[in-house]
Formats: structure tokens, C-alpha cells, sequence
């Protein structure tokens, strides 16, 4: 690169250099190769504080070109005060369209779900990710974290859903349930809820993970094995509404939240939700 | 053919075309074709990813890979040691299995592999193999056509992969500027035996 | 329909930051210029400047007037700057040795050579606040200006004064230090490129707590002292000082070494009394701290911080705590962050207990039926 091409970004709109970007790319390339491996970068601070997705947008900003149409949701809501943030950052310093219906984005950044429909083999998901160690609640020595990721001997794990299991009857994980990848590496699913595990397994869709503050970059590839931590008399249990509708659709196949008080109900999936109900 | 540097939107391209060959390895994909008429579409991923923090090596083509260099900032290192590696031919099996695999504290050390891959024309040589790919991202059913030497070679490759996570991931490239990914991840097994021995896994 | 926790999206942003803009720009007071700020707020400016990693003093006036005074985002402000600026070179080795000083105490010493200079410090100033009137105070000012002007070009200061040899250079002379100095020259760890995560090279180690939160590195140092992460051992202060440094790089044509500008950086050297068992007890130790601008009580802690974890050898998580826990960003990014939604979150947590319940009510009512 010559100098003068180095000097021009000062005109520019860019949130990241050249070189940045080319590094999260190598970071990228390595999390695919190694699914679910956490793979460290060099996290440049962004105009999004850490802990608030820095990870997931430079993942997106090292992607993403001007032909691309990028959604970004919170919550699995297009228009949450943070996800429109983040898209007017996207789209503002990286000329892409933006779209809130996931079949037609190209790149869907998200923080806590997945779209309930619409991603396929053209997608990229790229999911913000607080906290990207798994085994965070069963060991705090970072040095023997990484000999357990280095040795597969997550057996501190399993004892700890056992104990789960026993002393309360079910395993009350609740969101970022840990998954084992490709049979060799268990992940932080970021808090995305039970609900969207079962879709990340053998999904035709490539999925990201970006952790800024920790400065790490997993990955599920497409059509990978995704198996969540479980016994075999235990089965998975996906968070149950009761039959609950949505107050707006009607729906009871999409992922529900409730008021405070829990008899009101309404679809996450914001987007999902509009499409179900005539246009009126 | 002059080998230029790749701008901010010729990088991205480019990175996505090899993201989506990992992502989906077997599967043929296209460079630019803009990019792939104006250099050698051997070239771009390198001139794509690498820069003065990373480092590589073009054994078979110094002038090549001191072109690289200039215009990347990339180190120039022997191969062993190089992040990135490139070869106009299948490399020899030395060349292979002493390529950097990482570690199983750091697997993504392994070094990327930039290969000149011919695509076998049809009907099929009788020098050429059918192999059948399995892991991440391979729909089910995907197989390569592979010639006798790049048998040798994926030979060597199941080799340096053998010990996951560590591993060498490659990307196969041809002169038309396509291009197939086989991460570390991807099996390969033959389908049919012929002339001398299959890449078996 | 207001279920979702702040919802009108782009409206609302755009109209809270319209309010703060407003309330920021728009006053009955004078217009702050960044001058003002470089001049009479210089402390914060040189902490900003260290916390952020970035040298540049016009940069840090600005981001703290924008950010209204907060040190924090000011911080976030100058790095997300520094993300958007390639990097064009890498500096040469500067030795520290060719610092000027401004100011230099050595506390193990009563007399050292090159001199005890107090400098530019309220160490022994009294702590009484001033409630002068203005007028009174822009008085005084003009006469002090005044009186300055007046003053004769003083003849420079010995060089030993400027560039003194250092403590430690005289306790090697004692033969009363032990050498761990290295013989090799390994590339220092790059924290901007490759995160640092125990065990890390000391390289890592020093940069994380140069650029580390000033509270943090404070904290970090006076819980171990009195709190319950540990016993960590008070240094003597060998040199604390506050100087200037050149700035080298290769001129890109020419090859030749030039000096591109200079920095002002607070350098301390602690001195540490080994009195471990496998240590060796007929010598000192040294911790290094060094932080960009005058911030004395950073390169303090760092100093005591950096041989207290050598000292540590792993034993505790001490390495952990600061390579992982000083960051101003990282952590009140992230403790901030628990603002956002949170819902889908809470939902799940909600259901586990209903599970929970459920599970235990259905276990009450086998068990009566048994």
C-alpha cells in the first residue's frame, strides 16, 4: 500500500482502517476452518461501547460491501433503539442497503436471536456475543480454560449440569446454552434463548460470532453438527409458552415474550410477526 | 499481467468468495472475474488478506512473491514458517507436512495454502479421480474430480490434518479465477481407484 | 405499541441525541476552547491521552470537551479514532535514558546524583481550597505574567540534572540489584493486535497497565496492599519522574533515524525488598512503570504492580486481574451494557423457574401419592 492510499481515509466514512478489517478477515477464515473454537483478534474499539456489540460490527463491517443488504435486530426487534445504532452505523460507513425481512439481507447481525425464517445458504448471521467463554461458570482461571478448550475436558461441565439437574429437577440453563461443535468444541451460544439452539444445528446458513470486549471469533459453519450439553434421559428443553398466542398475529410458532403480567404475549421475531398479519 | 494493489472493495470481494469456500468447501465459486483478467487469480488471495502483520511465501515463483511483498507488506519467510503459502503446482510432500499446523492451544496458526488446481475438463481423464468430500459446510454428495498428482497431495494433506484442530487449510484456484476451499475440517475419501494410489482419509 | 424496552428506534435516537447536542453546544456560559482546556485541565488531558493510547494533546481537549467532562468516554472517543487510522510505521526503541526531566524525586536516597528536582507537583502544597474572587484571581495573574517577563534566560542546567544516571544504575554499581535483564531482544507483544491473556510476556504485561485505568491500576494496587486479594509488599521509590521523550522512526526514503516528535511520560521505578523464601535475600528487585503525560500515581502502581506479578510467578490470578480487568473501555462498556434489552433474557430466566416449580410440585405430588 502506498502512502498516499493510506493517507485518503481521512475523506472517508470508514469506522475501521484497511488493515483491521484484513485482520478480523484472517480471524474470520481461521473460526471457519476450527467451527466453534474461539479465535483471538486484535478488537479495535468502535463507536459502540464494548459489551454493546463492538464484536458483531466489526465482524460487519469486514464483510459487508455496498452490494450487500444488511438487518440488524436486538432482542429479534429491527427497530430496539440499539439495533438501529448499529444498522445506520453499518449502513452509513459501508454504502450497503439495509432490509428488516431476512430473506432478502445478505448479512443479519443480531444480539440474543435468531430470525425465525428466511436464512439460507446466501446468509451470513452474525451473532454479538458479551461473553464468549462457555466454561466461565465453572472455572475462572483463564490459564486453565484455555487447557480445557486445548484438551477437549469439558467433564468440569457435565458435573455441573448433573448437579443442575439433581438439585433442581431440570437443567436450568437458560439462554446461551452451551453446544458442543463438530463434536470437538463447546460454545457460548451468546444468550440466544433455547428456543434457537435446535436451528444452528445443520443450518444451511454460515453463523459468526463476534466478541469484541474479549477479543474473540468463533464460528458455525454451515451444515454442522450444533448438539446441546445434555444427559441422555435428560432431553432439551426449548422454553415452553403453554399454548400462548401472539397478542398481534395470533401465532404460536415463533419465540414469545410477555408482559409483566404473563398473560400478554407477543412474537420477538418483530419482523416474522408483520408478515403474518394481512397488510392493512 | 501487473499485479496492482486490490482496492477496499476488491478485498471484500474477494474475502468472500474464499469465506464462502470454506464455508462451503467442495463447492466451485468464482473470483472477480474483473480482477481475474487484469492478474493472476493465483495471486488475489494473498493480495487480498495478507499485509505487514502476516507472513508468506511463493517458493515456485520469486518474482511473484517479491511483487506480493511489495505491495502487501507481507513478510517474506520460508515456507515452514509462513502464514500464507503459495504454489503453481501440487507442493511435494515435504513441502506439505512441514507446513506450520498450529498448535492445540493455537490451531489457527495452521497455515492457508493457495494452490493452482487445474479443473479437469469432461468426460474424465483416465488419469483423474473421483474423491468424496464430508465435514462442516459439505452438502451431502459433494465430490472433486482430482488428477493423480493432486491425489498425492490430498494424500499429504489428510496427514498434516490428522491431529484436529490442527491442521492446513488450502484454497484451490485455477487460472479462470475458480476456486474451491477444503478447510482442515473436510474429509476426503476416494470413490474409485484409479492409475496410482487415492487421497484416502 | 411501547412492549419493547425503548421503541420508536431511529426517532428516538436521533431526538436524544439532538438534546444532548443542543444542551452541549448551547449556553449562556463562554465557548470552552480546546486551548483551555490543553492549559488549565492539563492532568485530565495527559490522563486521557495514557488511557486511550494515543499521544496527541489537541485530540484529547477536544474529546474531553466533547464528551462533557466524563474521562471515560473521552477515552472511548480517541480510541474509536485511533481504529479508523492505519498504521504507518513502527516506531524505533527509544532509550529512556535520553529523557529530559522536568521533575525527578528518588525517596530511597536523601542525595542522589543529578538532584533531588521537585518540579512541578502539589505534593507539599497545602490542600486548602482557594476562594479567591476572580477579579482577585486575574489580578494576581497579570502580575505573575508580569513578573515573568522580566526574568532573565536562566543558563540551561548541567546535563547529569537533565538526563540523570538512574538508581538503579547506581545499585548495579552497589552490586545491590538482581540482573534480569535480557540478553535477547524479542519483539515486544502488540495488545492492539493480539489480545493478551495469561501467561503473557512482561511486554504485554507493561503495555496493558500503561494504557490500563488510572482508578484500576490504583484499585488493583491498594487491594492487594490492605484488601483480601493478597499480600503484596510496599516498594521504596527509586526514581519517580516526569520527563520528556523522543519519538523515533525510519524516515521511509532515507532510512535515516529521525525524531518525529516528542512525549512527555511519567516514569517510576520501584525498588523491592525480596524477602521470599527461594528469593535471593542479599539484593533488590525493580518494578517499571511508564504512562504517557504526567500521572504519577498510574506509574506508581504499575510499578509495584509489574514486580509483584513477577514475583507471583502464577501463583494467584494476579496476572489475570490486570492483563483482563484495568481496561477503562472493556469494563465500563460492559457494565453499562446491562442498560440494553435485556428481555429475551429475563423471559428464559422467567420459564426455568415455572419449570423449576413445576418439577418440584409434580415430585411433591408423586411422592404423596407413594
Amino acid at each position: 500500500m502506498a502512502l498516499s492510499d493510506l493517507i485518503d481515509h481521512r475523506e472517508s466514512s470508514e469506522l475501521l482502517d484497511e488493515f483491521a478489517k484484513r485482520e478480523i478477515r484472517r480471524a474470520t477464515l481461521a473460526a471457519v476452518a476450527i467451527p466453534g473454537y474461539q479465535v483471538p483478534f486484535g478488537s479495535r474499539e468502535m463507536p459502540v461501547a464494548r459489551g454493546w456489540g463492538s464484536g458483531g460490527l466489526q465482524i460487519t463491517l469486514a464483510v459487508v460491501h455496498d452490494d450487500d443488504t444488511v438487518k440488524v435486530i436486538d432482542q429479534g426487534d429491527d427497530d430496539g433503539v440499539n439495533a438501529v445504532n448499529l444498522r445506520r452505523l453499518v449502513t452509513s460507513s459501508t454504502g450497503a442497503d439495509e432490509s428488516s425481512i431476512a430473506s432478502e439481507a445478505t448479512l443479519t447481525q443480531s444480539r440474543h436471536r435468531i430470525p425465525e425464517d428466511g436464512l439460507d445458504e446466501t446468509s451470513i448471521l452474525v451473532l454479538q456475543v458479551p461473553v464468549p467463554e462457555p466454561l466461565r461458570g465453572v472455572e475462572r482461571d483463564m490459564r486453565e480454560l484455555a487447557r480445557m478448550h486445548a484438551e477437549a475436558d469439558y467433564s468440569r461441565m457435565w458435573v455441573s449440569l448433573y448437579e443442575d439437574k439433581v438439585r433442581n429437577g431440570v437443567i436450568t440453563q437458560t439462554t446461551g446454552y452451551p453446544c458442543l461443535v463438530n463434536g470437538r468444541y463447546v460454545v457460548a451460544t451468546t444468550p440466544i434463548p433455547r428456543w434457537d439452539i435446535p436451528r444452528l444445528h445443520n443450518a444451511p446458513f454460515l453463523t459468526l460470532f463476534g466478541a469484541g470486549r474479549e477479543k474473540r471469533i468463533y464460528a458455525i459453519p454451515p451444515y454442522t453438527m450444533v448438539e446441546p450439553l445434555t444427559f441422555e434421559d435428560v432431553p432439551f428443553e426449548v422454553e415452553n409458552s403453554d399454548g400462548a398466542c401472539c397478542a398481534l398475529c395470533g401465532k404460536s410458532e415463533s419465540f414469545l415474550v410477555s408482559l409483566p403480567n404473563s398473560t400478554t404475549w407477543l412474537c420477538s421475531d418483530t419482523d416474522w410477526c408483520a408478515r403474518q398479519r394481512p397488510a392493512t | 499481467m501487473q499485479l496492482t494493489t486490490l482496492t477496499s472493495k476488491e478485498s471484500t470481494l474477494v474475502f468472500r468468495a474464499l469465506l464462502s469456500a470454506f464455508a462451503f468447501p467442495g463447492r466451485v465459486l468464482q473470483l472477480p472475474l474483473d480482477l481475474v483478467s487484469r492478474m493472476p487469480a493465483l495471486c488475489l488471495p494473498m493480495l487480498a488478506l495478507t499485509d505487514i502483520e502476516t507472513t508468506m511465501c511463493a517458493p515456485d515463483q520469486p518474482e511473484l512473491q517479491a511483487e506480493i511483498a511489495t505491495i502487501t507488506g507481507a513478510r517474506t519467510v520460508a515456507s515452514r514458517d509462513a502464514q500464507f503459502v503459495m504454489h503453481d503446482a501440487m507442493p511435494t510432500d515435504e513441502t506439505t507436512l512441514n507446513l506450520h499446523r498450529g498448535t492445540t492451544y493455537q490451531p489457527e496458526l495452521g497455515c492457508r495454502l493457495v494452490l493452482a488446481w487445474n479443473v479437469p475438463t469432461l468426460p474424465a481423464s483416465p488419469d483423474s479421480t473421483q474423491v468424496k468430500l464430508s465435514g462442516p459446510g459439505v452438502v451431502n454428495g459433494t465430490t472433486l474430480a482430482v488428477s493423480s498428482a493432486s491425489a498425492a497431495f490430498l494424500a499429504a494433506r489428510s496427514v498434516a490434518n490428522s491431529r484436529p484442530p490442527m491442521g492446513i487449510d488450502c484454497w484451490l484456484v485455477s487460472a479462470t479465477g475458480e476456486v474451491i476451499g477444503l478447510p482442515r475440517t473436510t474429509h476426503i475419501a476416494a470413490m474409485s481407484f484409479a492409475g496410482s494410489a487415492p487421497g484416502k482419509n | 405499541m411501547g412492549y419493547v424496552s425503548a421503541r420508536g428506534g431511529l426517532d428516538a435516537i436521533r431526538a436524544a441525541e439532538k438534546l444532548v447536542r443542543t444542551k452541549r453546544l448551547v449556553s449562556d456560559s463562554n465557548w470552552l476552547e480546546e486551548e483551555q482546556i490543553l492549559d488549565k485541565l492539563r492532568l485530565l488531558v495527559d490522563r486521557v491521552m495514557g488511557e486511550a493510547g494515543l499521544w496527541e494533546p489537541q485530540l484529547a481537549s477536544k474529546a474531553i470537551r466533547q464528551s462533557e467532562g466524563d474521562a471515560t468516554e473521552a477515552v472511548h472517543l480517541l480510541r474509536a479514532y485511533r481504529s479508523t487510522l492505519p498504521r504507518l510505521a513502527y516506531s524505533e526503541a527509544t532509550d529512556v535514558n535520553s529523557a529530559q526531566v522536568m521533575r525527578r524525586i528518588v525517596p530511597a536516597f536523601q542525595r542522589v546524583p543529578g538532584n533531588q528536582l521537585l518540579g512541578r507537583s502539589v505534593d507539599y502544597t497545602a490542600r486548602f481550597l482557594e476562594r479567591t474572587a476572580d477579579a482577585d484571581a486575574r489580578e494576581e495573574a497579570e502580575k505573575l505574567r508580569g513578573a515573568e517577563r522580566e526574568i532573565v534566560e536562566e543558563k540551561s542546567p548541567p546535563s547529569e540534572e537533565i538526563s540523570p544516571r538512574r538508581l538503579i544504575d547506581l545499585l548495579r554499581d552497589m552490586d545491590m540489584l538482581i540482573d534480569r535483564r535480557r540478553t535477547d531482544d524479542p519483539e515486544p507483544f502488540d495488545i492492539t493486535r493480539t489480545p493478551a491473556r495469561p501467561p503473557a510476556p512482561r511486554s504485554a504485561l507493561l503495555s496493558s497497565m500503561s494504557r490500563a485505568d488510572t482508578g484500576a491500576l490504583v484499585n488493583q494496587w491498594y487491594r492487594n496492599i490492605l484488601g483480601p486479594d493478597g499480600y503484596l509488599h510496599e516498594v521504596t521509590l527509586g526514581e519517580v519522574r516526569h520527563a520528556t521523550l523522543p519519538l523515533n522512526v525510519r524516515h521511509p526514503v532515507t532510512g535515516d533515524v529521525v525524531t518525529v516528535t516528542h512525549i512527555r511520560v511519567s516514569e517510576v521505578e520501584a525498588i523491592e525488598d525480596l524477602e521470599g523464601i527461594d528469593e535471593d535475600r542479599t539484593r533488590f528487585d525493580v518494578g517499571y512503570g511508564l504512562c504517557f503525560g504526567h500521572n504519577e500515581r498510574k506509574a506508581i502502581a504499575m510499578a509495584n504492580l509489574d514486580i509483584a506479578c513477577h514475583r507471583d510467578a502464577g501463583n494467584t490470578q494476579l496476572e489475570q486481574s490486570l492483563l483482563l480487568t484495568t481496561d477503562a473501555l472493556d469494563s465500563a462498556g460492559f457494565l453499562e451494557h446491562l442498560k440494553l434489552p435485556h428481555y429475551v433474557t429475563f423471559r428464559s430466566m422467567i420459564e426455568r423457574k415455572l419449570a423449576v416449580r413445576k418439577m418440584r410440585s409434580n415430585e411433591a405430588r408423586t411422592n404423596d401419592g407413594a
